[in-house]
């Protein structure tokens, strides 16, 4: 049997700066609920930029889900400038801030003793047949 | 109860279950019914009024990104008027299922009367190749339903627990803890198991319990690649896809979402389940003992013809408050179809599975098959079917009679 050509999404498919659906709302709506149950100096490391595109909200999912794993979140984490549409899951906030650079200062800065081993993923790359290639 | 005689369970040690999003039975797999009048799909003639009263007939018009925006409404209330059309139990206590409002509702969402019709648009089997291929190469469910006629969390909570703790909803923030996750009994039998995310950026939707409390459960799906390929998949693993189009964290480029759900393109959950398929089907240690199952969370609001069964109440109660109707919700009748299909090489070719499935299935069959007896369940998951006992081919089918994908 030969194998069947699985066709591509084209580029204009992929739009990061779709506004979040209700899911996703959700999704950051359940972190929140955890966010605001931790320690404040754990809270101070996450970033606050308004939760409105996907891009937003994946910056944030990140930071949260790699803090209950208790690692640190991606190294070059970037705050994507994004078309502001849409309702933001949380109020805005004043500030502004490099997520990559306040993460990595709180996650270097903790003196917290290691908790046991994770067996979740060590690297956060994908897949090749899932990642599409930067223009 | 589970025939352990059989060849292919005999053979078996790892069972998969990737969860997609928001798509119903007849909009992905309908026009399969058409070549192969044994699935229960769409003769072309179904209809449903729109909201100037004409009838509207289903159209093989899916386009695979910006058909479905608005994200179609699937919470209770409107999949509510999606199975009922409209009446009320106010207007008449016996009502019963006509599957007649999905256009009214979603002329809710946009007062658009044409925008609306699009409710009813489904693919063609060709511009769906891996899920229509595998539906037809494998076993596919006729009567698979979302749990409860609502939205995601609360369908996948069943996929996890065997029931939504009496949510409805997307605020499933509370469980009960008399019932554990299919995971936490794993584990507790000395058994191996992994919720397997995207990446760290997409997440688990399943963050209140598990990811919060248990994140040694978790790995990415490179984590599960990885397995594959050092023959380490664990005996249960749950995939979820891609949620959202970000940059890959890393700098790789980026990373589109592959979940399916609206206004999401499709063809990039297409190429995902392919690479889930393709990582168990290209290695000869895994293929010929691994079960992998399909299934969709919820509708997400798109039209489906068969109406959702009555089943065993699950022992809570929705009261109007949750519901957003005037009635309660005593969890005794199913959500709305959706598709799912069982892939192993020791399943015949173009199997049709007729009994009726819901998301409770999941643990109920893994429970059975890992783990024996086990009263500490829902009573939806004791009473929900099994699906194992379909890998029942006398002998392993060749690789050559099994398709392959490659992803362009």
């Amino acid at each position: 049997m030969d194998a069947i050509r699985v066709p591509a999404p084209p580029r204009q498919a992929f739009n990061m700066h779709r506004p979040i659906s209700d899911l996703i709302k959700s999704q950051i709506k359940h972190l929140k609920h955890v966010e605001y149950r931790l320690p404040q100096d754990l809270r101070d490391s996450l970033p606050k930029h308004p939760l409105v595109t996907e891009n937003d909200a994946a910056i944030y999912i990140a930071a949260m889900t790699g803090l209950l794993l208790n690692r640190p979140a991606a190294p070059k984490l970037i705050k994507m400038p994004a078309k502001k549409v849409g309702t933001p899951v949380s109020a805005p906030s004043t500030r502004t801030l490099s997520f990559a650079a306040s993460v990595e200062k709180k996650t270097a800065a903790k003196s917290s003793p290691p908790r046991k081993k994770k067996t979740a993923s060590k690297k956060l790359t994908a897949p090749a047949s899932t990642r599409r290639k930067k223009s | 109860m589970l025939d352990r005689t059989l060849p292919g369970i005999q053979n078996l040690k790892h069972v998969v279950v990737l969860m997609m999003e928001n798509r119903s039975f007849d909009h992905m797999l309908g026009a399969l019914h058409t070549k192969y009048p044994q699935i229960d799909g769409l003769t072309g003639h179904e209809a449903n009024p729109d909201s100037t009263g004409e009838p509207v007939t289903v159209s093989p018009d899916a386009e695979y990104q910006g058909q479905l925006d608005p994200d179609p409404d699937h919470h209770f209330p409107a999949v509510d008027l999606q199975i009922f059309g409209g009446v009320t139990t106010a207007q008449n206590p016996n009502r019963a299922p006509n599957m007649e409002g999905f256009v009214k509702s979603y002329y809710n969402q946009q007062h658009s009367v044409a925008h609306s019709h699009k409710i009813l648009n489904y693919f063609t089997a060709e511009k769906l190749p891996v899920l229509s291929t595998l539906a037809t190469e494998f076993a596919v469910f006729n009567r698979w339903f979302s749990s409860i006629p609502g939205p995601t969390l609360c369908n996948r909570a069943f996929a996890h627990y065997g029931t939504s703790f009496g949510q409805v909803s997307m605020d499933v923030f509370y469980w009960n803890k008399q019932y554990k996750s299919i995971y936490e009994r794993l584990v507790a039998a000395g058994h191996s198991t992994r919720l397997y995310y995207f990446d760290q950026a997409s997440s688990s939707l399943e963050v209140i319990n598990l990811l919060q409390n248990q994140p040694s459960l978790f790995g990415t799906f490179q984590d599960f690649l990885d397995a594959c390929s050092r023959n380490k998949l664990p005996e249960y693993s749950f995939i979820e896809p891609n949620y959202t189009d970000h940059e890959d964290p890393n700098g790789g480029g980026e990373l589109i979402a592959s979940d399916q759900h609206p206004d999401h393109d499709v063809r990039a959950g297409e190429q995902f389940i392919a690479s889930v398929y393709n990582a168990i089907r290209n290695n000869p240690k895994l293929w010929p003992n691994t079960a992998i199952l399909i299934a969709y969370d919820e509708h997400g609001g798109i039209y489906d013809h068969v109406k959702p069964p009555a089943c065993t109440p699950d022992g809570f109660v929705a009261q109007p408050s949750a519901t957003g109707t005037p009635d309660p919700f005593h969890f005794d009748r199913l959500g709305i179809r959706v598709p799912a299909v069982l892939i192993s090489p020791w399943i015949a070719r173009r199997t049709v599975i007729n009994e009726t499935f819901e998301h409770a299935s999941i643990p109920a069959t893994l429970t059975e098959y890992l783990i024996g007896e086990y009263s500490e369940r829902s009573p939806r998951e004791i009473a929900a079917n099994t699906f194992l006992g379909y890998i029942n081919r006398p002998t392993m089918r060749s690789d050559s009679d099994c398709p392959a994908f490659k992803n362009d």
